[in-house]
């Protein structure tokens, strides 16, 4: 009984100071992937690609990393910006 | 040219081994985007030749990827009237050295200008039925490529330069009559930090042959048809 209350503190208080060091558009975008991988095709490409190694890359993973957004938001001009159609 | 052996450096992703996925149709701006007839009946006129470009571009250029509605008869923000050019946008896939992030956003500018620019301007230009088409004014090449030094605390940043240039002085710079200097004196020029307008920024162009004789290792283009 009494592990179980400090495991519940213990669990509290880093909810409490992760909390604090989070905007709450952070935990949005945070909450919105809950696996580490953005896409299936993320996670394949990191099985096949590991640390120390030289990566292999095709077209389609960088078509996709853009896409899927694999390492996060890049800002960028929108064409709005520069051309009309 | 010191810049240009720093370029040298610039290594691109590997794509061995990749085979280069059909290039995507919604590349090119479909024909009821365009906001004028003049845009539409460029768009209708020349649907074939505009495939064509992105072909070439997609297959024999694995290194840049248009994006959605990257490819068409566009105007620039900013000028009065319709003038339409000839566009392209592309964003350049590369390995950024230490040598490419230490320089200048200028000479960054330049530098890509100057290596995949030049070299898409001549792709566009080469078709004479749509130079002599007289509603179009000109072409235009918008690159943009990943800041260096981004990621981690800082947010990933594209930087993006905007070069647009009536049809005559392409044509004159494309043939050697006219030099970089003049060139860039005539083009209207558009840069981006992040979605950040920077304004005209100044470019200078130097000969880079590297679009035209790099070979990626193990690439072969899907479409056997393109001459590359």
């Amino acid at each position: 009984m009494r592990s179980w209350i400090v495991r519940v503190l213990l669990l509290g208080g880093i909810t409490i100071v992760a909390s604090a060091c989070a905007s709450s558009d952070e935990w949005s975008e945070w909450l919105k992937h809950p696996s580490h991988y953005a896409t299936g095709d993320h996670l394949m490409f990191s099985f096949r690609n590991t640390e120390g190694s030289a990566p292999r890359v095709t077209r389609s993973d960088i078509d996709a990393a853009r896409s899927e957004q694999w390492w996060g938001k890049v800002i960028t001009v929108s064409p709005e910006q520069i051309i009309q159609q | 040219m010191r810049t240009r052996s720093l370029l040298v450096g610039i290594t691109l992703l590997g794509l061995v081994g990749g085979a280069a996925a059909a290039p995507p149709d919604e590349a090119i701006i479909p024909f009821d985007k365009y906001t004028t007839e003049k845009g539409k009946t460029l768009a209708t006129m020349f649907g074939s030749q505009l495939r064509q470009i992105l072909n070439r571009v997609h297959n024999c250029r694995p290194w840049l990827n248009v994006p959605k509605a990257g490819l068409g008869f566009t105007r620039a923000v900013g000028m009065p009237g319709d003038d339409r050019y000839l566009n392209i946008w592309v964003r350049v896939h590369q390995t950024t050295t230490a040598e490419f992030a230490g320089l200048s956003t200028e000479r960054r500018a330049s530098a890509m200008f100057s290596r995949h620019g030049v070299d898409l301007l001549r792709q566009l230009a080469a078709d004479d039925s749509i130079f002599a088409d007289p509603a179009l004014h000109g072409y235009s090449v918008i690159l943009s490529w990943l800041k260096p030094n981004g990621g981690g605390a800082n947010p990933e940043k594209e930087e993006t330069l905007g070069v647009f240039t009536d049809k005559a002085t392409v044509r004159a710079f494309l043939a050697k009559r006219m030099g970089g200097k003049e060139f860039v004196e005539r083009a209207t020029i558009v840069a981006f930090d992040g979605s950040d307008r920077l304004g005209r920024i100044p470019l200078e162009i130097w000969e880079d042959d590297f679009a035209r004789t790099f070979k990626l290792p193990n690439y072969e283009p899907e479409d056997k048809n393109v001459r590359c």
